[in-house]
C-alpha cells in the first residue's frame, strides 16, 4: 500500500490541555506508519510543544485546535491551526537563537523558552501566517537521506519477518 | 499524585508513575518533590523508568526541582528513556543532568 495522499483531522478543545496527551500519543503512532520510533517521538514532541503553545499563547478559548495530518513523499506535512491570538513572527523567527546557557551555574539554567525552539530542531520545516482570524501553522518531516515514503513502504512489504 | 518516595540509607528515591512527564503533571510534580525535600533530604535518585514522554514543561520542572536541590550530583537520574535522552540532548539539558542506568547504580554513586 501506498500512504502518500492520505490524510487525518483530529481536534481537541482549545481550552483543555489534557487533551494534548491524546492528541500526542495520536500523532506519534501516525508517525510510526511513516518514520523509526525515534522520529516518530520527534514528530510526537514537536506537535505537543506546538498545541501547548496554542492553548497558553494564544489562548484560543472553547473553540477547537485542528490538526491536519498527512503523509507526503518525503514524509509527513501537518497543518495546524486555532482561532486564538496571532503570533508576532519575530518570535519565531528569533526561537533558538540565543539558547545559551552555563551548564555549571545551575540557578541560572532555563526553565522555559524552549518550546519554538524544539519545534525548528526536530522538524525540517516550519512555517506560521495569521489568515482569515486564525494562526496557521504548517510543519513538514521529511525521511532521512532523501528517501521516499513510497520506496519506504515498499521496503518495509518486501522485508521478511 | 503520580510520584511513589521511599528512602534507602538516608537518600530519597522518587519514583515517576506517570507515563508522561508533561504540561498537564509538571506542576504537581515541581509540588510533590519539594514536599519530599522539605523533610530534609540533600541527595536524591529520580527514577523515571515508567516515563516514555517529557515535554518543554516537564524538562522545566526538573530544572527547578535541581535548582532546589542545587547540585547535580546529588539529584540523579536514572532509568531514563530513550525520547527523554533526546530531550536532554536537544536542550544541551544532558550536560547538566547526570543519568545512570538503573537505581543501583545511582545509589551507589550517591553513596561514593
Amino acid at each position: 500500500m501506498n500512504p502518500v495522499g492520505a490524510r487525518i483531522e483530529l481536534r481537541i478543545p482549545g481550552n483543555h490541555p489534557e487533551s494534548v496527551r491524546l492528541l500526542g500519543a495520536c500523532v506519534r503512532n501516525l508517525a510510526l506508519m511513516v518514520f523509526d520510533a525515534q522520529l516518530a517521538a520527534e514528530v510526537e514532541l514537536a506537535m505537543v510543544e506546538a498545541v501547548n503553545n496554542s492553548i497558553l499563547h494564544a489562548k484560543p478559548g472553547d473553540s477547537d485546535i485542528r490538526l491536519t495530518f498527512m503523509v507526503s513523499p518525503r514524509g509527513v506535512e501537518i497543518d495546524l491551526q486555532d482561532e486564538g491570538r496571532p503570533l508576532d513572527p519575530d518570535i519565531l523567527e528569533a526561537a533558538g537563537r540565543k539558547w545559551d546557557f552555563d551548564p555549571t551555574d545551575i540557578q541560572s539554567l532555563p526553565v522555559g523558552g524552549m518550546g519554538l525552539m524544539l519545534i525548528k530542531k526536530v522538524m525540517n520545516e516550519v512555517s506560521y501566517r495569521f489568515e482569515n482570524g486564525r494562526n496557521r501553522w504548517r510543519f513538514s518531516k521529511f525521511l532521512p537521506s532523501g528517501a521516499s515514503v513510497q520506496s519506504e513502504a515498499t521496503r518495509t512489504v518486501n522485508t521478511p519477518s | 499524585m503520580n510520584l511513589q518516595d521511599k528512602t534507602i540509607e538516608g537518600i530519597l528515591v522518587l519514583t515517576i508513575t506517570s507515563p508522561q512527564l508533561d504540561y498537564a503533571f509538571a506542576e504537581d510534580f515541581k509540588l510533590g518533590v519539594a514536599d519530599c525535600l522539605r523533610r530534609g533530604h540533600e541527595r536524591l535518585v529520580i527514577d523515571m523508568s515508567q516515563v516514555n514522554f517529557m515535554d518543554s514543561s516537564g524538562l522545566g520542572a526538573l530544572v527547578s526541582c535541581l535548582k532546589r536541590v542545587g547540585d547535580p550530583k546529588r539529584m540523579l537520574l536514572c532509568n531514563v528513556a530513550p525520547p527523554v535522552v533526546s530531550l536532554f540532548k536537544l536542550t544541551r539539558m544532558d550536560q547538566v543532568f547526570i543519568v545512570y542506568p538503573s537505581e543501583q547504580d545511582a545509589l551507589a554513586a550517591l553513596r561514593a
